[in-house]
């Protein structure tokens, strides 16, 4: 191998690339290794724009060196260049960035011609890519064969590239197989991989070329030739080199399918196939169910058949079930057999026909539509059985309405409200204190009726408390009578003396008009001041005196009296309330 | 007995409609609003409800409209920020229930926020189907009449009321407990919408911090924590992160 050293560097601060290639020449068939040496940093540089080439990285390599003490060290990047087109290309500068500087390495200008043309006779390994029909119809189906011969040993290989087959709708032909054949006279190992190929448009068709990377075994510098024990690379007297093999693109024409004759319910099926059917019983009752099986069979696209025209059945009810495709291999490709079966529940009694089912599809090796049926049935249905009740939905076709789920066929949002309530304002929320107060209030109304109601149940309960509690409220009104009375002197005594007695005794709960001043003295002593007792003592007698004639007092002397005997009583009904 | 009428009107007024006390709205300003969606200028539209609500009109179905004219005009964010300040006033809408729907369907960010959301909403749906104010009317009318059978029970001496009353009561606390926990809800847990068309939520409150996602028009958080310019926010899902408050709308204590 000839390694060029093309270009050297651009140093900058210690770092530098350089880039080399082990040949600036080469085919399409080849392919070229690009290695990268970057010095003084760790960095991956940035690969410039190569589409002309299918990149593929091989890893890095380390080298450090001690040179007079110095340490240096080197990274290695190696990459390998597939070439995708012929021409003339310059690669590179390859950058690598160091902050506000940037390295920049050598360019290289590669030169990619055509694959040799050699005679596939006389080469010992080569690939080829083909189809078995290059003017097909719409549909139809045709074989891509891909084919790697070679009569040397080659360690492995691998397709690189595989074609796109745009404008087809490709199914595998299963795994590849290996055989041996004669090519020229030479006898190759061929491996061969099939796929089968159906345009889905009209016109000029192109099938991109598949691209594949072997390991070819030659003979080593220390090849004992002659020995093929030893030709094994385990001994090292072999060594491979990996090589790079390219298929010409493969043309293809499709035609459209002729208009003449197609019958209606064609539907886009090509190919050739056959069709039977089978009926689950020849005689029912009225509700049970029978099983029509409908069998295609073929080689074409059968998987994209959806169902089996069948019609019209009248009198039953057909619930269709979903087909059932197993795909096969066969000699003329890709196919497989598609079974659809449709249950039918009679809905009359009587000599009922299941008609035969029908398949149109366009037979390219005929060049022509064709048209297949089934065979059709007639069923015996008898009545169904007394009794039982037949609950089975009627076919679309009756006179009933035919219903069907409500969809969406738009969506939006739906329209803003114009009304006037949009001009009230509103609160999302209560205030806080009149809430508050609305919360508290029957509790607080509850409380005081309770209150009011205790109150008054107390009072009702003790009569001599109810007597003590109005005492003083009463000896006001007789108070006041008194005073009405002051200038006559016999009704003053008498009411006066009513007065003070009917308040000391409600105030005792006792009997007032049976009191006397020493009775007075054993009920208040020490209950309430000696000066109160006194005074009080003194106005009981006072009236009781005038009263029974013993004394004669003036009306100056009745009304200081009776002054004091309102003070005291308000001072003895303080006293006593306490 | 003026003097107790005028305290009683004082009281009830708080039934009144905050609108009866506002100023006349402006019924112009509303049908050229009206007039502006219907003709497809939905922009002005959108600044006639925004003057609206501007002058204190404020009700569910002005933020609905309001949001509609948003949604139409293409600011995803802005409708959804008014449609959930509609929600708070009239919560069983269904025409607000389908455009927030809509809207929904038009945010770009998936959040899981699948959680307990339809049980909560399922179990406790007089919490989510009613307002604040109709809570607190609630709340009163069963406290009114867990009193009033009590009085009724305990003067009368009516014994069969008890049960009638232990229900009331029952409605009393239950209604009491909803409307305190909607309280904390809307006035200590604020939500916000997105309002720009993408937002970068950081680690941080600095541009500088790490960008930890992405969130984009109408995506629903809650803001944990805010200073002047930055909010914390939180998503359902549990994601946290900080955003520029410029960038999102959050939805005021109303």
């Amino acid at each position: 191998m000839c390694l060029l050293a093309l270009a050297t560097a651009a140093w900058a601060a210690g770092i530098a690339i350089t880039a080399t290639v082990d040949k600036t020449e080469a085919t399409l068939d080849d392919y070229i290794v690009l290695q990268l040496a970057v010095e003084g940093t760790r960095d991956e540089p940035a690969l410039p724009d190569v589409s002309a080439f299918k990149v593929q990285s091989r890893g890095t390599s380390s080298q450090m060196t001690i040179v007079n003490g110095r340490v240096s060290s080197k990274l290695e990047y190696t990459y390998i260049l597939y070439p995708q087109k012929p021409g003339t290309f310059r690669i590179g500068p390859f950058t690598l960035g160091d902050g506000s500087r940037t390295v920049r390495s050598n360019q290289i200008t590669l030169t990619i011609s055509q694959a040799a043309t050699q005679q596939q006779g006389a080469a010992e390994i080569f690939v080829t890519a083909s189809v078995d029909n290059e003017n097909p119809y719409l549909n139809e189906q045709i074989i891509y064969t891909f084919r790697f011969c070679r009569r040397v040993k080659v360690a492995s290989a691998s397709l690189t590239e595989q074609p796109a087959f745009d404008g087809f709708l490709a199914q595998s032909l299963g795994k590849e197989r290996e055989f041996q054949k004669v090519i020229n006279g030479q006898q190759y190992l061929v491996t061969e991989i099939r796929q089968a190929l159906f345009p889905l448009k009209t016109g000029a068709l192109e099938i991109s070329p598949t691209t594949l990377q072997a390991a070819v075994v030659t003979q080593g510098r220390r090849s004992r030739r002659g020995n093929p024990f030893f030709d094994d690379s385990f001994f090292g007297f072999t060594e491979t080199v990996p090589k790079h093999f390219r298929t010409a693109p493969v043309r293809v024409s499709v035609k459209p399918l002729p208009a003449d004759g197609r019958p209606a319910d064609f539907a886009n099926l090509v190919g050739r196939f056959t069709m039977t059917s089978s009926l689950s019983a020849a005689n029912a009752r009225v509700g049970d169910s029978l099983t029509l099986t409908i069998a295609v069979t073929g080689t074409g696209l059968l998987k994209n058949l959806q169902t089996v025209e069948v019609g019209p059945v009248e009198n039953f009810k057909v619930y269709d079930d979903k087909p059932v495709f197993e795909p096969a291999v066969t000699g003329g490709g890709a196919g497989g057999k598609l079974t659809i079966k449709k249950a039918l529940v009679p809905l009359v009694s009587g000599a009922l026909q299941v008609p035969a089912a029908r398949l149109s599809f366009f037979d390219p090796e005929a060049r022509g539509y064709k048209t297949i049926m089934s065979r059709s049935y007639v069923v015996q249905v008898s009545p169904a059985s007394a009794g039982e009740k037949l609950d089975i939905v009627q076919p679309s076709g009756g006179t009933g309405p035919f219903k069907q789920e409500v969809k969406f066929l738009g969506r939006d949002i739906l329209p803003i409200h114009t009304g006037t309530q949009a001009l009230l304002g509103a609160r999302t929320r209560l205030p806080f204190f009149p809430l508050l107060l609305f919360l508290l209030l029957p509790p607080a109304v509850f409380c005081a009726l309770l209150f009011i109601k205790r109150v008054r149940d107390r009072s009702a309960g003790d009569p001599g408390a109810r007597r003590q509690k109005n005492a003083y409220k009463l000896f006001r009104k007789n108070a006041a009578a008194v005073q009405n009375v002051l200038a006559d002197e016999a009704r003053f005594y008498q009411t006066g003396a009513k007065a003070l007695k009917d308040f000391l005794g409600d105030t005792l709960n006792m009997p007032g008009q049976a009191l006397t001043a020493s009775d007075l003295d054993s009920l208040l002593a020490g209950k309430i001041p000696p000066d109160v007792l006194q005074e009080v003592k003194h106005q009981l007698d006072f009236f009781d005196s005038g009263r029974f004639g013993f004394k004669q007092y003036g009306i100056a002397e009745r009304r200081a009296v009776l002054d004091a005997m309102c003070t005291y009583a308000r001072r003895l009904n303080r006293v006593m309330r306490k | 007995m003026k003097k107790i009428c005028s305290m009683i009107c004082i009281v009830l007024g708080l039934y009144c409609p905050a609108g009866a006390q506002d100023a006349q709205p402006d019924t112009t300003l509303f049908l050229q609003a009206n007039q502006a969606y219907k003709n497809g200028d939905y922009a002005a539209a959108a600044e006639g409800y925004e003057q609206l609500l501007s002058q204190g009109l404020r009700n569910g179905d002005m933020y609905y409209n309001l949001g509609n004219a948003y949604l139409k005009n293409g600011s995803l964010g802005r409708a959804l920020f008014n449609f959930r300040m509609a929600e708070r006033f009239m919560p069983r809408d269904a025409d607000l229930e389908a455009n927030v729907q809509y809207a929904l369907d038009q945010t770009r960010d998936t959040i899981d926020c699948s959680g307990a959301t339809p049980f909560w909403h399922t179990f406790f749906f007089w919490f989510y189907k009613l307002t604040s104010r109709e809570l607190g009317y609630a709340l009163l009318c069963c406290n009114f009449l867990f009193w009033a059978l009590l009085a009724i029970k305990y003067f009368f001496r009516t014994e069969s009321l008890g049960i009638v009353a232990s229900i009331a009561l029952f409605f009393t606390v239950f209604f009491g407990a909803s409307l305190l926990v909607k309280h904390y809800q809307t006035t200590q847990v604020k939500r916000a919408v997105a309002l720009a068309r993408e937002i970068q939520v950081r680690s941080g409150s600095g541009p500088r911090d790490t960008v930890l996602f992405k969130l984009h028009e109408g995506a629903e958080m809650v803001v944990e924590q805010e200073d002047a310019s930055w909010a914390k926010i939180s998503l359902c899902d549990g994601k946290m992160g900080w955003v520029q408050k410029s960038s999102i709308g959050i939805l005021p204590d109303s």
